[in-house]
Order: structure tokens, then C-alpha cells, then sequence
């Protein structure tokens, strides 16, 4: 066999086994695998919420946070856990109401939502109040409960510009129990500068 | 030597005996597919479809990863165009927001990249003016003649001309100013509470209110014997 025919069958048979990978370039030539899903061996047992009732309240002041400017992902105080959903979260020991607290940042020119979620591992509990802090701008927010993975209550508000104090807003849904809560701040920075906003003392019953 | 002998020949081959396979995707220059959402301004909440579009047919499944620049939009991390099909689709859920807000949504395949903004328009809330929020004493006991400092705060700045609050004391063993205005742009304000000299404990409430909200804070102010906290 001449080099060229070798080449030319050679090159075939490469072409049709590596065509996915050589003449895919970066995309995948792959299928997904096929997912097994099987429902879950021990689905939690249903709260139903009219049986429940709040013995004592707490307030998550982020009291345990030392470290200035640092990265905050998650917090754990009073057996509740402050996770973050959305945007880099730092925590602030040189402010607060009183410091420290967590805060993260906006963009100038863009409206960045920032996200909590609170749960009790599980467990139910009220949320009665939070404070929320931004620098310069109004603060748009959203709560939202969810009890039995489903929701629970939602409250959607705008606090007028504070121009940097903490505004405290009690939860209108604060006699529903629910087992998760999602904090969600809009940060509408101004054209000309970035805006810090943030949360501090979220006052919850169990 | 041998990856690019490879590239080489299946290029050529492909070229030859596959007209139909397109490499457009390694090429950063080109943009081998099209990334439309619709519509690309929805309510908090709703749902957009977006749409990923490929130039060329290809023969192979080819997939594109996704991503939203804002928590306030979700997209599945993949979208697959199956083999010999042009496009496919995804939804673009979004979440209840209290503030306009725009996610940027970006397709990504190897060195190829597709971007378009989703608008979510959040209900119209406008923000509350400006009402009482709290009143503070910066004491609880005072010895009957002496004076004790008052706060009050407010849930947002006043806006311009300022905002009034009027006090009002339970006894006239405090006294109060009928209203203390908190000025434009401020959050707070302070007043002074005097107190007449009496001859028993007194227990008495100061109140403030402003429109419908009322704050009332109790005041003892003790007899001329007896000092604060005895």
C-alpha cells in the first residue's frame, strides 16, 4: 500500500472516531447519560402548621463574626444557619447595629440582587423582624417562607433611602411558621458609584 | 506532531467526504449560533424561553453551557442541540424581585460566546414615605425636677419641609414640647423632657405619634426623697 493510500484510509478512520472530539472543537459531542431518579427513601414528615406554636426568640446578630471585609458564606448562631444564595457577601465588624453585620456589594449602574437563605436545620421557626442597612440607596426587598418545600409567605417592600442607617422592618407574615427563608435584596447602585447593602439582626422564634 | 496530523487530516477528510460538519465553533471570530430569549423583558416571576440557534447543522450533539449574571434569573447550566437538528430551548425562570433588575444570560460553547440581557420588572412597590418608627428615652427613672433626653426615629429620611411628630406626656409631672420636627434629609431627632419636682414616685407615659403610627415609651419620675433606683 502507497503512504498516500495508508494516509488517506488512515485519516478516514480517524475522522469518523474522533469527529466528535477533533471536529467538535470546544463543544461536547457527548449525550447525557440516561439519570436514574428514585423518590427519596425517607421523604420528611409534613409540618402542619396549626399545631405549632413559638417558645422562644432569638436574634442572628452575626455577634461571632471577627474578621473585617472577609468573605461570608454561611453563618451559624442560635442553631440557625444563614447561607448565602446570591453574591459575594462579606462581613463588617468596624459597623452594624450594633457590628458587626454582612453586607455585599452593587456595581455602579447596576441593580445586583443579593440573597439569604435561613433555615433551622429542618426545623420550624417565625421570622419576626430583620434590619437592613444600604449606604445610599432605597432598599428593595423581597422575604420569602417556605414550609414543607413549599411557600409559605411572601413580602415584597421597598424602604426609602436610609442614607446608611439600619431600618428595621417587622415580617407581616410573622405568625406563619416556616422551615426556610430567603432574604433577597436589591442593590440599585447609582450610574456614578457602587452601594454596600446588607442585613443585621434577624430576630426569629422557634 | 501526531494532534496536528490528525486535525490535519480530519479536516481534510471532513472537508471532502462531510460537507455538512462545520468546525465554526473553535473559531472565536465566528459566533456559530444565535442565543434570542422571548421575550427579553418579563414580570418578577415569570418565565422567558430562550432560544439557541446553530448556523450550521451538525452532526454531532452539541452542547452549550448556560449562565445568568443575576440570582434573579435562572437557566439550566446546559442546553443540547441534538445531532442534525438546528436548535433547542430552554427556560429562563426568574424570581420576585422589589427592583427592576437585568441578567445578563451567556451561552458558551469552547471559544464561542453568545450574551443577551433579560429585563425582569419587578410589581411596582414604591417605597413607603417616611413615618414614625421608634421613640427613645436615654433614661427610664429621673429624680422629679430634672431633665431627661428624648429621640425620636424615623423609617426612612424626612422628605423636604421636614417632618413633625407630635409628643404628649400622660402627667403633667413631665413636660413635654408639643411636637419636635425631624428636618429634611434626617433620620432622627432629639427634645428635652423636664420633669417637676414631686412628692411621690410617679409613673407616666411619653408618647409620639406621627399620622397613624403612635410610640409610647413609660417615664418614672421619683419623689424629691428618693434617688432613681431605689
Amino acid at each position: 500500500m502507497s503512504l498516500t493510500a495508508f494516509l488517506f484510509r488512515a485519516g478516514v478512520a480517524v475522522a469518523f472516531v474522533a469527529l466528535g472530539g477533533a471536529c467538535g472543537g470546544g463543544t461536547t459531542a457527548t449525550t447525557s447519560p440516561s439519570a436514574t431518579s428514585a423518590p427519596p427513601a425517607n421523604p420528611p414528615p409534613r409540618i402542619d402548621p396549626s399545631t405549632l406554636a413559638p417558645s422562644s426568640t432569638y436574634t442572628i446578630g452575626f455577634s461571632s463574626l471577627r474578621e473585617n471585609r472577609a468573605p461570608f458564606t454561611s453563618h451559624v448562631e442560635s442553631g440557625f444557619t444563614v447561607t448565602v444564595i446570591s453574591a459575594e457577601w462579606i462581613s463588617l465588624t468596624t459597623y452594624g447595629n450594633p457590628q458587626p453585620f454582612v453586607e455585599f456589594n452593587g456595581p455602579a449602574g447596576t441593580t445586583t440582587t443579593g440573597e439569604l437563605r435561613i433555615t433551622a436545620g429542618g426545623a420550624p421557626f417565625w421570622l419576626n423582624s430583620t434590619d437592613f442597612y444600604s449606604s445610599t440607596t432605597r432598599i428593595p426587598y423581597v422575604i420569602e417562607g417556605f414550609l414543607n418545600s413549599e411557600p409559605a409567605f411572601s413580602v415584597i417592600d421597598v424602604i426609602g433611602n436610609t442614607f446608611g442607617a439600619f431600618a428595621r422592618r417587622t415580617n407581616p407574615k410573622s405568625d406563619v411558621a416556616v422551615q426556610e427563608i430567603r432574604i433577597r435584596l436589591s442593590n440599585p447602585s447609582a450610574p456614578c458609584c457602587a452601594n454596600p447593602m446588607g442585613v443585621d439582626n434577624i430576630v426569629v422564634s422557634r | 506532531m501526531p494532534v496536528r496530523l490528525l486535525f490535519l487530516i480530519c479536516g481534510l477528510v471532513t472537508m471532502v467526504f462531510l460537507p455538512g460538519c462545520d468546525d465554526s465553533l473553535t473559531a472565536p471570530s465566528a459566533a456559530p449560533f444565535e442565543l434570542m430569549l422571548s421575550p427579553a423583558t418579563i414580570p418578577a416571576g415569570a418565565t422567558s424561553e430562550g432560544t439557541v440557534t446553530l448556523r450550521v447543522r451538525r452532526r454531532i450533539d452539541v452542547r452549550i453551557n448556560l449562565s445568568s449574571s443575576d440570582a434573579v434569573a435562572s437557566v439550566p447550566s446546559t442546553v443540547v442541540v441534538p445531532s442534525g437538528t438546528m436548535s433547542a430551548a430552554f427556560t429562563v425562570m426568574t424570581r420576585l424581585v422589589a427592583a427592576d433588575t437585568i441578567a445578563r444570560i451567556t451561552a458558551i460553547a469552547g471559544d464561542a460566546r453568545q450574551e443577551t440581557a433579560l429585563q425582569v420588572i419587578a410589581p411596582v412597590v414604591v417605597a413607603r414615605p417616611a413615618t414614625l418608627d421608634a421613640l427613645t428615652l436615654d433614661a427610664s427613672v429621673v429624680r422629679g425636677g430634672q431633665g431627661v433626653q428624648a429621640t425620636v426615629r424615623l423609617t426612612s429620611a424626612a422628605t423636604a419641609g421636614g417632618l413633625s411628630v407630635s409628643i404628649r406626656s400622660s402627667n403633667s409631672a413631665a413636660i413635654v414640647p408639643p411636637a419636635v420636627v425631624v428636618p429634611s434629609g434626617a433620620l432622627t431627632a432629639t427634645f428635652s423632657i423636664s420633669t417637676r419636682p414631686v412628692n411621690l414616685d410617679t409613673q407616666l407615659e411619653i408618647t409620639a405619634a406621627y399620622s397613624d403610627q403612635t410610640r409610647t415609651v413609660p417615664l418614672r419620675v421619683t419623689g424629691l426623697d428618693r434617688s432613681p433606683g431605689e
